[in-house]
């Protein structure tokens, strides 16, 4: 009854499959399309009346669009801001991602190590290709930092490649491994209650309770960090694309 | 690693969630590398050995850069504490 793992289990909602391949529209896919729209859906409420002093909608989207540039220009520079619309909207995407989760009978699709995955390597590919097309074959320069002794070359230019491939999966790991522990610990803090709550100790049950409680406070901390460390990332490999050291 | 020579602000909490997963997921990749290595050339287990040897190093390479990193920035930030 009492299944921590449960509720990451997906469901397919509308079945569907493609030359073999099983496509069905799933509880994943819902909320990740509900992720999507709410974003949005912000976005057009923010802007829908322009106004000089801002309304309480307005507020909101221009402090987003703050936070993120400001992001931006710390960790990459002017030469960054191009790049905004696609920081902002993964960075809305997995925020969405993560509050949507905690909504109860929600389904967090960011505790799913594939979908993170993919939403790195998109970071990954897309960073690599701007690197070489800014700086050509320069852009190798990344694995061999100036002024390096020559004796130590041929073992730090394996180390460093090691190291660039680490990207995505560091990346990736964080925000899978984070959602997924703090939604399980919810649950199993919270079947404690129910399984205390039956013996005749039931006063002793208010304990997870109140654990719990504050769990949920720090899965809410947990879910914008790890929107927040994403983005900053994002910002970081930008960053090492454009300037090259 | 990053350009401009002023480190940026970071909280410190994100930086603490940043160095686990920076050295697992220098393991995982040796793993993966090695694996694919020794399924194309025929080398078992060499080149899972030394892969992962290599995943670890770039591991430790990835907490290093970090750990300098903020360390910049804290010093910078008693500096600012310290001129005001």
């Amino acid at each position: 009854m009492i299944d921590p793992l449960h509720q990451f289990m997906i469901n397919p909602l509308i079945q569907l499959s493609l030359a073999g391949y099983d496509i069905s529209f799933t509880n994943s896919s819902l909320f990740m399309v509900l992720a999507t729209l709410s974003s949005i859906l912000l976005m057009i409420a923010a802007t829908r009346s322009p106004q000089l002093i801002p309304g309480r909608m307005q507020f909101i989207g221009e402090s987003i669009h703050r936070f993120v540039g400001q992001m931006i220009k710390e960790n990459v520079g002017e030469e960054g801001m191009p790049y905004l619309p696609y920081v902002m909207s993964l960075f809305l995407f997995i925020l969405m991602g993560n509050c949507l989760g905690m909504i109860p009978y929600g389904f967090t699709f960011t505790s799913h190590i594939i979908v993170t995955f993919s939403l790195a390597m998109i970071v990954f590919v897309g960073v690599t290709i701007l690197g070489f097309i800014k700086h050509g074959t320069h852009f190798l320069r990344l694995f061999c930092p100036e002024g390096t002794p020559l004796y130590i070359i041929p073992l730090l230019v394996p180390v460093e490649i090691m190291s660039y491939f680490t990207r995505p999966v560091s990346l990736s790991v964080r925000l899978f491994a984070n959602m997924m522990a703090g939604h399980a610990m919810l649950k199993i803090f919270a079947g404690f209650v129910i399984i205390l709550a039956g013996t005749n100790l039931f006063p002793v049950a208010a304990l997870p309770f109140v654990v719990n409680l504050a769990v949920v406070g720090f899965e809410f901390l947990v879910a914008f960090l790890q929107a927040y460390v994403f983005t900053v990332l994002t910002c970081i490999y930008l960053n090492d694309a454009i300037h090259l050291h | 690693m990053s350009h401009n020579t002023e480190p940026t602000k970071q909280p410190i909490t994100s930086l603490v969630l940043r160095v686990g997963t920076e050295f697992v997921s220098g393991i995982i990749v040796g793993v993966v590398f090695g694996l694919g290595i020794d399924h194309l050339f025929d080398t078992k287990p060499f080149g899972l050995i030394l892969m992962i040897l290599l995943g670890a190093a770039a591991g430790f390479r990835n907490i290093f850069r970090l750990v300098k990193q903020s360390s910049l920035a804290l010093k910078s930030d008693e500096q600012n504490k310290s001129d005001t």
